[in-house]
């Protein structure tokens, strides 16, 4: 697994006051990339409808 | 026996309610699709003796007079703990009262009887339980029922409950009837009482119930909503294409060209549906994630890990990034509004396809293999989206399984919908597909 996206994972959750065991970082870090794609989706939407 | 049967029967006297009560909890104890988490023997005999006495009295019960019924295990049951499909809530401290909805059925003379499974904190398309287990499919035990809320159709349509309750937040209600071959309703967001369920997403969760006949739903219905849903049948309705119409199973899309050329119906097409669905997704996770944050910091091992991940991720969603989801839902809300000064009523799959396997619980979504827990939602995602009202038809002769369509009204437009829903069945397009045995 690569450390930094893993250490992003750790420090998101961390953010929001939950200390991420083990078992749960594999899982966080795949829902964070499926979330990401749909923010990417909704951005790029917006940007060409600034109307909006 | 159909719940207006068993409530005419009921109040007439012809049959006494605890006699059905009893028939009804022999068939809950006996559940062979893993539909029911808790029979409510007391509770039931006690409910229906009430009604019983009732009827000695000379009075009348109720519409729902002696009508067995079973929710979701995400009501507030007065006395029990409201698990959620929740392992982590097993001890819970019991609730206080009822939720609001148990209380006008059982005003109506409704027999609560059982608890009913889930998706665990209804996070799901599937009813795949890690602590209560799988639902099957009673149409086919080796198929999923759908979720989350599959205990409730399963119960429905096994033939153990003639009614039960669901909610839907993104499709939870209208998945599940259409695989198990049921009606089902999504009401306009608000329209009927959340009050005393277990939240999800406060900007999309909503309840409603689950029917093999719409007779029976539109009892329901009106008993929940305490508002008679009278209208003419509608005329002017269209099939959504685009999105709507991308990958579909031949059965279904065969099914659309068979129902549309039955109403007449035309075409209509909303713009940027894989946006709202996005967006809905993003807001879904950032709010069901955000909730449970002070349990799973406390916890989160004692979650199924396949929600646990899930709500963990959402909660650390940015605030700017749901701030604009919001944003596009009232543009995408608008679009909707649109459409509506066009057509009375909008028709859409509530499924891609029938129910996946318990084996490979997978679907097909621009030709690649997805998780159907996460994705089965692709159709019913979009409109829960701007709270749309959403009433599922079973459709008869589609195929050896059942497949349902969402008939999607304008935000308080339940009454058109119903309409429809009984021309349809009328018509004989549409029908609750009989419980295996019966």
């Amino acid at each position: 697994m690569d450390e930094s996206v893993e250490d992003k994972a750790r420090a998101a959750a961390l953010a929001v006051g939950i200390d991420l065991p083990a078992a749960c970082v594999p899982g966080v870090i795949d829902n964070l990339a499926l979330l990401a794609s749909h923010a990417a989706l909704l951005d790029r939407f917006l940007a060409e409808h600034p109307e909006i | 026996m159909t719940i207006a049967g068993i409530a005419a029967d009921v109040r007439a006297g012809r049959c006494r309610a605890v006699d059905i009560a009893r028939e009804a909890l022999d068939r809950l104890r006996a559940d062979p699709y893993v539909a029911v988490t808790q029979v409510l023997e007391d509770r039931a005999l006690a409910e229906a003796a009430a009604v019983d006495a009732i009827v000695a009295g000379g009075g009348d019960p109720g519409p729902l007079a002696g009508v067995p019924y079973g929710v979701k295990d995400l009501f507030d049951v007065a006395g029990l703990p409201t698990t959620a499909g929740a392992r982590s809530r097993i001890d819970a401290p019991p609730a206080i009262q009822d939720a609001e909805a148990i209380v006008r059925l059982r005003a109506a003379g409704a027999v609560l009887t059982a608890t009913l499974n889930m998706d665990e904190f209804a996070y799901g398309f599937a009813t795949i339980n890690a602590h209560f287990g799988t639902t099957r499919n009673p149409h086919d035990s080796a198929r999923i029922a759908g979720g989350s809320s599959g205990g409730s159709a399963a119960a429905v349509a096994g033939g153990l409950l003639p009614l039960a309750l669901g909610s839907d937040t993104n499709g939870s209600i209208r998945i599940p009837a259409a695989l198990c071959g049921l009606y089902g309703l999504k009401p306009t967001h608000g329209g009927l009482p959340l009050e005393g369920v277990y939240p999800f997403v406060d900007s999309f969760d909503d309840i409603g119930p689950f029917a093999a006949d719409i007779a029976g739903l539109r009892i329901a219905t009106e008993i929940l909503s305490g508002a008679s849903l009278a209208a003419p049948v509608p005329t002017r309705i269209a099939i959504l294409g685009g999105w709507f119409a991308d990958n579909l199973a031949d059965d279904m899309t065969a099914a659309l060209a068979r129902i549309a050329a039955c109403l007449g119906a035309g075409t209509a097409e909303l713009p940027a549906v894989d946006v709202a669905r996005s967006a809905a997704f993003l807001i879904t996770a950032h709010e069901g994630g955000t909730f449970h944050v002070p349990a799973l910091a406390d916890h989160a091992l004692l979650y199924d890990p396949a929600t646990r991940d899930r709500l963990i991720a959402g909660a650390t969603l940015a605030e700017g990034t749901v701030a604009k989801a919001q944003r596009f839902r009232t543009w995408f809300a608008e679009q909707a509004d649109r459409l509506f000064d066009a057509w009375d009523v909008l028709i859409a799959p509530a499924t891609p396809c029938a129910a996946p396997t318990i084996a490979d619980p997978t679907i097909l979504v621009g030709g690649q293999k997805v998780p159907a827990r996460a994705h089965l939602g692709i159709y019913t995602q979009p409109l829960s989206f701007i709270g749309l009202p959403s009433l599922v038809v079973p459709l008869r002769d589609c195929g050896p399984l059942p497949l349902g369509l969402q008939l999607v009204g304008p935000p308080g437009g339940e009454a058109r919908l119903f309409a429809l829903a009984e021309k349809l069945e009328r018509d004989g397009v549409s029908g609750g597909w009989p419980a295996p045995g019966l």
